[in-house]
């Protein structure tokens, strides 16, 4: 089955604390001022540094351009602004999508990425025969290991020493949710 | 560092009882002679289904082709004739060497794998500046994980539902060989 077969996902989905949108060209401005921050990008690899206006501006053209059908990717807006996005990567020939997100440093620590990311697992599994949705961190990225193990995904292994980011080598920290997981857990909070 | 800057590994690789060397035009027949068998590539991904004289053909020409530099591949040589393949790519900017390996399935169990394995694991951390080596397998291929355990690769992950197999959802293990822990065996074997 080929991406293009799957129905698309949701443009705007609305959470308690969030709207996920579509990214917009005027988002640049925002994207800069949380991305110019470098404890933000510490974890992420292909964040430039240092992160000038421009890299904010390219980042929201490649978002605005990217095929939402193989990679939807949110804007996510805290009271007007967008603080951070959540996004997925589909592999249908493997029935799979790779997690990603990011979240303004000011808003750590509140839960916020944990509802977002819990609400496009749920969108992403509803709309699409996706049988695995997966993600990997840096393993010194304890607030986004925290938000894969909220959202209840299983861990799956560590891969040492995979990455060099920003200069020093990582190790690579993998978890994993399948679909009957997920069911599962959508049954017991019912 | 980028390519340019690292050596190009040895064409040819002598073994107690196997010659690694470049492929070569004349062996198709060879390859084509092992690849027919149907449970030789069960558990590989990318070998057409059925195999064709014309994919022997397809593939050494493709290795011929591939860069030495940056995709070297070996004919693995035993008694004459060859029986197989072992093969690099590399990630440079994360210092990080990926190989692939098969072997005709009649010489299954005398560690001839291992014995290739080895000597290509020797050569990439001898003379290139590599800080990990990995290899991946389908769960279920036993013969391939025995490979990386007898090499000394360490088990990292095993990532749940991974990929469709020829129609099977499959786990994907990883394995991982540390340069420092290559360095001990290597001193433990002296």
């Amino acid at each position: 089955m080929s991406s293009e077969e799957w129905p698309p996902p949701p443009e705007s989905i609305q959470t308690p604390r969030l709207l996920l949108r579509r990214y917009r060209l005027t988002d640049a401005e925002d994207v800069f001022a949380y991305a110019r921050d470098p404890e933000w990008g510490r974890f992420m690899p292909p964040v430039p540094r240092p992160y000038e206006r421009q890299h904010a501006d390219v980042f929201v053209a490649g978002q605005v351009l990217a095929n939402w059908r193989q990679e939807p990717a949110w804007a996510i807006e805290h009271q007007g602004r967008v603080v951070g996005r959540v996004r997925l990567r589909l592999a249908p020939q493997h029935g799979r999508a790779e997690l990603g997100y990011s979240i303004a440093r000011w808003l750590w620590g509140r839960g916020l990425t944990t509802e977002a990311v819990s609400v496009v697992i749920d969108e992403a599994f509803r709309c699409l025969p996706l049988r695995k949705i997966a993600a990997g961190a840096i393993a010194e990225n304890v607030g986004s290991i925290r938000v894969m193990q909220k959202v209840s995904m299983q861990h799956e292994g560590v891969l040492r020493q995979h990455w060099v980011c920003h200069g020093q080598t990582c190790d690579s920290v993998h978890y994993g949710l399948l679909r009957e997981e997920w069911e599962q857990q959508a049954d017991a909070a019912r | 560092m980028t390519s340019g800057n690292w050596p190009p590994l040895p064409k040819s690789i002598q073994t107690p009882r196997l010659l690694l060397r470049r492929f070569r035009l004349t062996d198709a027949d060879d390859v084509y002679a092992y690849a027919q068998d149907p449970d030789w590539r069960r558990f590989l991904q990318t070998v057409p289904e059925p195999y064709e004289r014309r994919h022997a053909d397809t593939f050494v020409a493709s290795r011929l082709l591939e860069d030495w530099q940056t995709r070297p591949g070996w004919a693995v040589e035993f008694a004459g004739q060859v029986v197989g393949v072992v093969h690099l790519w590399f990630q440079r900017e994360h210092g990080r060497a990926e190989f692939g390996y098969t072997l005709a399935r009649w010489l299954w169990g005398h560690g001839l794998m291992t014995e290739a394995v080895s000597a290509v694991i020797y050569e990439a951390f001898d003379k290139l500046p590599l800080r990990k080596i990995t290899a991946r397998a389908i769960a279920t291929n036993i013969g391939s994980t025995r490979v990386m355990e007898k090499a000394g690769m360490q088990f990292e992950a095993v990532l749940r539902q991974h990929h469709v197999h020829r129609g099977q959802v499959v786990d994907l293990m990883h394995y991982g060989l540390l340069r420092e822990e290559w360095e001990q065996q290597a001193d433990a074997a002296r």
